[in-house]
């Protein structure tokens, strides 16, 4: 599923701010663009990348623009312990302290801290999940597509788009979309209408 | 206002979007009624219903012909509203069938005509081009809706509410009319 071919699930977002220069914008991309994880108990990592490939960050400034849009991934990678193979090393690592240096009872700090060690080593050799989403920005109409399809991954989108290019997302809702395909009709008057009742049992 | 506000605030609209949508379907031969547009937009095979009273708080219709349904008729009469649709357009040779959601117009599954282009470029830009064509329609006919929502009100919710009991008496949709006994 992607811009390229398939079938696709869409968001359209509004996007409020001024359009950046094509140099601001390859500089947003480059600065937030994605890094891959490093050591340490990080277990999410989020930025951009090009849309053709997910291993291309930052993207790619001569395939960014086409015509009148801007192209780019937002790429969210995850990765995880699982808890009972954490919860199994750990226990072993704490009976082998005991035994070596000779402890009765190993104190809360200690457990956590160890807990917290077996899973930096353990997070080394998890390979993270990637979720790639793909963003065509109309930099003339001020629409933003996105194949961001759950909550999650569109709130990371419209946090790292106003740190990147200083722009607000908007979900074009109905309400929104009405207000711009109908700017003759004041917002009051569209938010003051009524759902029909279209009940028929009541009537 | 945040943006879930915004979407629950306006839900109304699209769930009478669709419905709107449905009934020109049916009613209209999916035309939007504007000067030279030739697209039809038609409810196809999916339909999901929803309602805040009641026992049954969602309904889905699949397959076959939900759009005609007595099913659908029932639940439209007793309240219930389109969440979700499967729709389909159409313009000259062209065909895109996707999913629109009532409460934020999301477009899923969107299958859009075919293209030509063999290179990534090329291809990124026809289907940019068509999905903005597609949704040119579809916003076409968000904005006769809204101009006929927004200027006769009354009038509007009586033609549904028209429409919604002949589709109880069975009389949309191609059957209508049809059966030898009424002819």
């Amino acid at each position: 599923m992607s811009l390229l071919q398939g079938t696709l699930s869409l968001r359209r977002f509004l996007v409020m701010g001024p359009v950046p220069t094509e140099a601001d914008l390859l500089e947003g991309l480059r600065q937030d663009a994605f890094r891959p994880f490093e050591d340490g108990l990080e277990e999410e990592r989020l930025g951009w990348c090009d849309w053709r490939n997910l291993l291309i960050s930052p993207p790619d400034a001569d395939w960014v623009s086409q015509e009148r849009f801007a192209i780019f991934s937002l790429r969210m990678d995850t990765r995880k312990v699982p808890a009972a193979l954490l919860k199994a090393r750990v226990e072993l690592r704490l009976q082998s302290l005991q035994k070596e240096k000779d402890l009765a009872f190993i104190g809360k700090e200690a457990r956590i801290s160890l807990a917290d060690e077996v899973k930096a080593e353990l997070l080394v050799k998890v390979l993270p999940t990637p979720r790639v989403s793909e963003v065509a920005w109309d930099l003339k109409g001020g629409m933003l597509w996105t194949t961001a399809s759950s909550s999650k991954t569109q709130s990371a989108l419209i946090g790292l788009f106003i740190k990147s290019f200083g722009c607000e997302l908007q979900p074009l809702a109905p309400l929104l979309l009405a207000g711009r395909l109908l700017p003759r009709i004041p917002v009051e008057a569209l938010m003051g209408l009524d759902p029909f009742d279209l009940n028929l049992e009541m009537a | 206002m945040k943006p879930m506000e915004l979407i629950e605030q306006g839900r109304f609209l699209g769930e009478e979007f669709l419905l709107w949508l449905w009934m020109r379907g049916l009613a209209e031969g999916g035309t939007s009624g504007l000067e030279g547009d030739q697209s039809a937009c038609f409810v196809d095979d999916s339909v999901q219903l929803v309602t805040e009273r009641g026992d049954v708080k969602e309904l889905s219709l699949r397959k076959g012909n939900p759009a005609e349904s007595r099913e659908a008729f029932e639940a439209l009469s007793r309240g219930m509203r389109p969440a979700k649709a499967k729709v389909r357009l159409l313009s000259g040779d062209m065909e895109w069938t996707f999913t629109l959601g009532a409460a934020g117009l999301e477009i899923s599954t969107l299958k859009l005509p075919p293209t030509q282009s063999k290179d990534n470029q090329g291809r990124v830009a026809d289907r940019l081009f068509l999905l903005e064509e597609g949704m040119a329609h579809l916003e076409r006919r968000f904005e006769a809706f809204l101009t006929a929502r927004t200027q006769d009100p009354d009038g509007l919710q009586e033609t549904l509410r028209a429409w919604l009991r002949q589709g109880l008496e069975g009389l949309v949709g191609a059957g209508a009319g049809d059966l030898p006994w009424q002819g």
